[in-house]
């Protein structure tokens, strides 16, 4: 994830680097637990140093950062970009084109292996989703997941039944 | 709960089959089939189209009698139960969830959640009482005087699963209960599911949806009448929600 | 078009075979109906003035004149005659009373020349402008079939005549050495054309059966003559027979003697009373007028009268049911499939196309059966045998009767599919599909009062109470079904009360009018019980269908066939249960209207409530047998035929 998202954070109001964490958490639920204090700081400093954000006066709760105005027009910029993430399939099928033409393994036994890994994640992130109260961003965030699981699902559903009929072929 | 020894499963099949027509026209609904379903176990059944998934769930609930096989529930045979004794156990043993909700247009939810309670005898005080109860359980006691027509989708599905759930049944046997309902009335009808299992009771769900089988302990794939593959799912304690898809900010 | 039209056909047909049950009570509905209007029209056409046929088909006297003092028969002179005798409403003079009159003793013993000649004076009296007769009367005692009756023979010639010529229902008119009877005597005695009866012991061969506006029928064809030594003949049943005049002659004796007979035909119909007045000198003549004769046989008529009116109300009321159970009955159904149809992209046209052909085809097809049972049926009712003295058998289905049953079995049609038609077309598509129930205002406390009865009422009751158009269809077909039972029954508890015709010399076994009455009266009972009891079976399995849905529902859930034949039974005895109770007050009150305020005998409070409880069990049961039916199948085919 970029650093421009903590940039973004910081649109709202000057914020300290642990206030930061608290909103980042929130919004990525248990999915941000992963995510250490280390990367905030080392952003901050980062974004520092290329003079987008500068820091005020030390408050209580230790240092409060604020935009500059380049750091702002860089949000405006990072938000108005187009860009998502490419759907990254092609190694799995290689895999599965590979095993079957040099014979090293059943394509089926690996898409059923993949299946079983895939269903496992589903159950995992649909038992989190499940957890998040009503109207969450991070339960949302889980939903995303959910439906991506699910369509790898039904690609894999789709790859078996191929992969059958070519083997009857 | 279970009258015949703890290991006994709640549910035993053994060569289950269901043949319609005859001759040419012979369809193998459900072919050969040996399942066992502990008490507390949630099971999913997957499979496509006409592959005999609600074959198979109806013979589970006595709805249907199987043409050959045999299938225990709660240690009682049940393929040889008299209609009576089907009725009997379709009413207080098992618990059916209908893609179609399958609920009476003329009764309102509450009347609709009471039917399973009025019909084994229990007074209509006491039906009422318990099925405001489940109304609640499934967060729709403002809704009990309406018409199942004048019900969302979502809101059907949850009455009648709180019908199902009405006379306390060993089992429920749910067919396909996402399969007119959106995401979020998904959501709400699989934390329902979640909750009675959690509680200790016993499903067998029918989905095309993998995110409810997911939530399952066991999930079978089924393909013309016949269990090909089952995956016993395990973990889902969020261990490694985490690492699988936790989210780090580039350094 | 011939795509479309091959789409409709083949829609109508698959509707048919999945359907093959409701395809075939419809047409029994239709069939049931038909059969009804028939009935009803035919009946329409018997109660229409049957006298005035018969004298206009007959030439009928204005008045028919006798002497009342006997002529002495051949070879015995001397007897006095010193009564004469009329017949209930027979007038001496113009006296014009009903009932018994015995006109004051005849002044001696006339001449033949005396009587002719003062019967020849009225033939040229002003206003008469036609006449037959004198014609010679006497008064054999006939035995035929082992009874012996008091006849009245009247010498004819075997010509016709130019007033007064009885039509011939059976055989020839009078021939030489032959008698003709009088229908309703001939009937009542069992006679046929070729039998012999025996006057005064002589033995005569029956050439012929006739009918005629100049007398009332047997058991009143008295006609006003003196016969001293048989004392109370008037109120004896006596029988017209025509004969020759020479064996008419031959049959007086020196007891009986001879008398005459005279028809006149005024200019002026109306003025008989005047006419009457005019010349009746003293009481040596006795007149009647076509208004006496009129008079007895609508007295005479009057039960059958009554019961056919209330029969054909009746018929009618039960038409209206079964139509409204045919239009109304499966309207939920019907609409829900034009919804189906609209959904899978049909026009409305389309849809409408096909339902008003499969109606169509059903409809004329119950009609064809209605009117084949409503022919063979109706001749029963209209044509009741003897004492309908002025019916001469006009054909009970007549070709416009045909058109305008047809006619109404298409309207039924069109009604059937018009209205769910419109109601699919202003209603969206899904809310066809769905067809819900209403939604219910408020808890209504009938429901709230339920709570305490057993389960298999409350579901019936809650049942019920979500269909109200439903509900009222089963109240009004159960009140009308009562309705009917109970004025039948009332009718025959009126009848077995009416006095019997007193013993006597000349035994007759019972009124063979009120026979007749009884007669038809029973094929009506039995026409209009089994038009009930195929109402009851129709609105039964409508009910039954719409709750086809609920009831599997209920079997799903583990509900016993008892448990769902008394959910569906109670959902329609409660509606039924009120329509049980209005049906004898509207029952009863019907016979009044009908009897024109005369006194309603009430049946007994024991038959009532037989029928009562007789016509709800019948409804519990008929309903119990769709739910064992069902029964036997397994629940799931109830839910699924919802969603195919
Ligand atoms: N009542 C029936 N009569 C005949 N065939 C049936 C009947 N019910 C189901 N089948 C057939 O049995 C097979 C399994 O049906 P079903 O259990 O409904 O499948 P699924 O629920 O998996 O879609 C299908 O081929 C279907 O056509
Ligand atoms: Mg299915």
């Amino acid at each position: 994830m970029q650093q421009e998202v903590v940039l973004a954070l910081l649109a709202k109001e000057p914020s300290t680097g642990s206030r930061l964490r608290a909103r980042l958490n929130e919004a990525l639920g248990p999915l941000g637990e992963a995510m250490n204090d280390g990367q905030i700081y080392v952003n901050l400093s980062r974004l520092e140093r290329a003079g987008l954000i500068v820091r005020q006066a030390s408050g209580a709760l230790g240092k409060v950062y604020e935009l500059t105005p380049a750091g702002a027009e860089r949000v405006a910029e990072w938000l108005s970009e187009v860009s998502w993430p490419k759907p990254d399939l092609a190694e799995f099928h290689l895999k599965l084109v590979a095993a079957a033409q040099a014979r090293l393994a059943d394509p089926i036994t690996i898409v059923d292996t993949q299946r079983r890994e895939l269903l496992r994640r589903l159950r995992e992130v649909g038992r989190a989703a499940m957890a998040e109260p009503e109207g969450s961003h991070a339960g949302l965030l889980l939903e995303g997941i959910v439906l991506r699981l699910q369509a790898d699902l039904r690609w894999l559903e789709a790859c078996e039944g191929a992969w059958t009929d070519r083997r009857h072929r | 709960m279970n009258s015949n020894g703890a290991d006994f499963p709640l549910v035993r099949a053994r060569g289950l089959r269901k043949e319609y027509g005859s001759g040419e026209g012979l369809v193998r609904a459900v072919d050969e089939i040996d399942l066992d379903v502990a008490t507390g176990e949630a099971v999913a059944i997957m499979g496509p189209s006409g592959c005999g998934k609600s074959t198979l769930l109806h013979l589970l609930g006595g709805l249907d009698r199987p043409t050959a096989g045999e299938l225990w529930l709660a240690g009682r045979r049940v393929e040889k139960l008299s209609e009576r004794g089907l009725a009997q156990l379709r009413r207080l043993d098992v618990g059916f969830v209908f893609q179609a909700f399958h609920l009476i247009d003329e009764l309102t939810a509450q009347e609709n959640v009471e039917l399973p309670a009025l019909l084994a005898g229990r007074s209509p005080r006491q039906a009422r009482r318990s099925a405001r109860e489940l109304l609640e359980q499934v967060g729709l006691a403002d809704r009990a005087d309406h018409l199942p027509s004048a019900l969302s989708g979502g809101q059907r599905q949850r009455v009648a699963v709180a019908r199902a759930l009405a006379n306390e049944p060993k089992l429920v046997l749910a067919d396909e209960p996402t399969g007119n309902l959106d995401s979020a009335a998904t959501l709400e009808l699989l934390r329902l599911f979640d909750a009675l299992h959690a509680a200790g009771l016993t499903l067998v769900v029918v989905t095309h949806d993998e995110r409810i089988a997911a939530t399952a302990d066991r999930m079978i794939s089924m393909r013309d009448g016949a269990f090909v593959d089952e995956t016993r799912l395990v973990g889902g304690s969020r261990g490694q929600l985490g690492s699988l898809f936790g989210v780090e900010l580039e350094v | 078009m011939l795509g479309r039209t091959l789409l409709v056909l083949r829609l109508v047909a698959a509707s048919l075979r999945r359907r093959p049950v409701e395809a075939v009570v419809t047409v029994v509905a239709i069939a049931a109906t038909t059969t009804t209007l028939t009935l009803g029209l035919a009946l329409h056409g018997v109660t229409d003035h049957p006298y005035e046929t018969t004298r206009a088909m007959t030439s009928g006297p204005d008045i028919v004149v006798m002497p009342t003092t006997a002529s002495p028969a051949s070879g015995s002179s001397g007897s006095s005659g010193p009564s004469g005798s009329s017949g209930p409403s027979g007038s001496s003079g113009s006296s014009g009373s009903s009932g018994p009159t015995i006109s004051g003793p005849g002044t001696g013993s006339g001449s033949h020349v005396n009587l002719l000649a003062s019967l020849d004076g009225l033939i040229h009296a002003p206003g008469v402008v036609a006449h037959s007769g004198p014609y010679p009367v006497s008064y054999p005692t006939m035995r035929v079939n082992g009874s012996k009756v008091l006849a009245v023979a009247e010498g004819r010639t075997t010509r016709g005549a130019k007033v007064d010529q009885p039509y011939v229902t059976a055989g020839t008119w009078v021939r030489a050495g032959g008698v003709v009877i009088e229908r309703s005597f001939a009937e009542e005695l069992n006679i046929g054309v070729g039998d012999r009866v025996t006057l005064d012991g002589r033995s005569f061969p029956v050439v012929g059966i006739a009918v005629t506006a100049a007398v009332p029928p047997y058991p009143y064809t008295v006609t006003g003559v003196a016969i001293d030594n048989l004392n109370n003949v008037w109120s004896q049943a006596t029988g017209l027979i025509w004969t020759t005049k020479p064996i008419a002659r031959s049959l007086a004796t020196s007891s009986v003697p001879l008398s005459y007979m005279l028809n006149l035909k005024l200019a002026n119909p109306q003025h008989a009373s005047a006419f009457i007045a005019a010349h009746s000198d003293g009481n040596s003549l006795y007149f009647e007028s076509w208004q006496d004769v009129r008079r007895v046989e609508s007295q005479q008529m009057l039960p059958f009268q009554r019961g056919l009116l209330i029969g054909s109300a009746l018929l009618d009321l039960l038409a209206i049911a079964s139509l409204a159970v045919i239009v109304g009955g499966r309207l939920a159904e019907r609409t829900r499939r034009v919804g189906l149809l609209k959904a899978v992209g049909a026009t409305p046209r389309l849809v409408a196309g096909a339902l008003l052909f499969e109606y169509l085809t059903l409809a004329l097809l119950g009609a064809a059966l209605g009117l084949l049972v409503g022919w063979l049926v109706a001749p029963l009712i209209a044509n009741p045998g003897a004492g309908l003295v002025g019916s001469v058998g006009a054909p009970p289905v007549t070709l416009s009767d045909v058109g305008w049953i047809v006619g109404l079995a298409i309207a039924v049609a069109g009604l059937a599919a018009w209205i769910p038609s419109v109601r699919a077309a202003r209603t969206s598509t899904t809310s066809a599909l769905a067809d819900s129930a209403r939604i219910p205002k408020r808890r209504p406390l009938l429901i709230e009062a339920a709570s305490h009865l057993p389960m298999q009422l409350l579901l019936g009751l809650r049942l019920a109470a979500r269909r109200p158009r439903r509900m009222v269809l089963t109240l009004v077909s159960v009140t009308i079904t009562m309705t009917t039972i109970v004025a039948v029954l009332a009718i025959h508890a009126h009848e077995s009360q009416a006095a019997p015709i007193p013993a006597s010399v000349f035994a007759i076994p019972v009124n063979p009018n009120t026979r007749n009455t009884d007669a038809v009266l029973l094929v009506l009972t039995v026409v209009l019980v089994f038009l009930s009891i195929v109402n009851a079976v129709v609105i039964t399995w409508a009910t039954s269908v719409d709750s086809r849905q609920p009831l599997g529902i209920a079997r799903a859930l583990g509900a016993t066939t008892r448990q769902v034949s008394a959910g569906l039974s109670t959902a329609l005895l409660i509606p039924s249960l009120p329509g049980v109770i209005a049906g004898i007050p509207l029952g009863l009150l019907l016979v009044k209207a009908a009897g024109h305020g005369s006194n309603v005998t009430v049946p007994s409070a024991l038959w009532l409530a037989a029928v009562s409880v007789g016509i709800l069990l019948a409804i519990g049961g008929l309903s119990s047998i769709p739910a064992r039916i069902q029964a036997r199948r397994s629940p799931l085919d109830a839910l699924q035929s919802e969603f195919t």
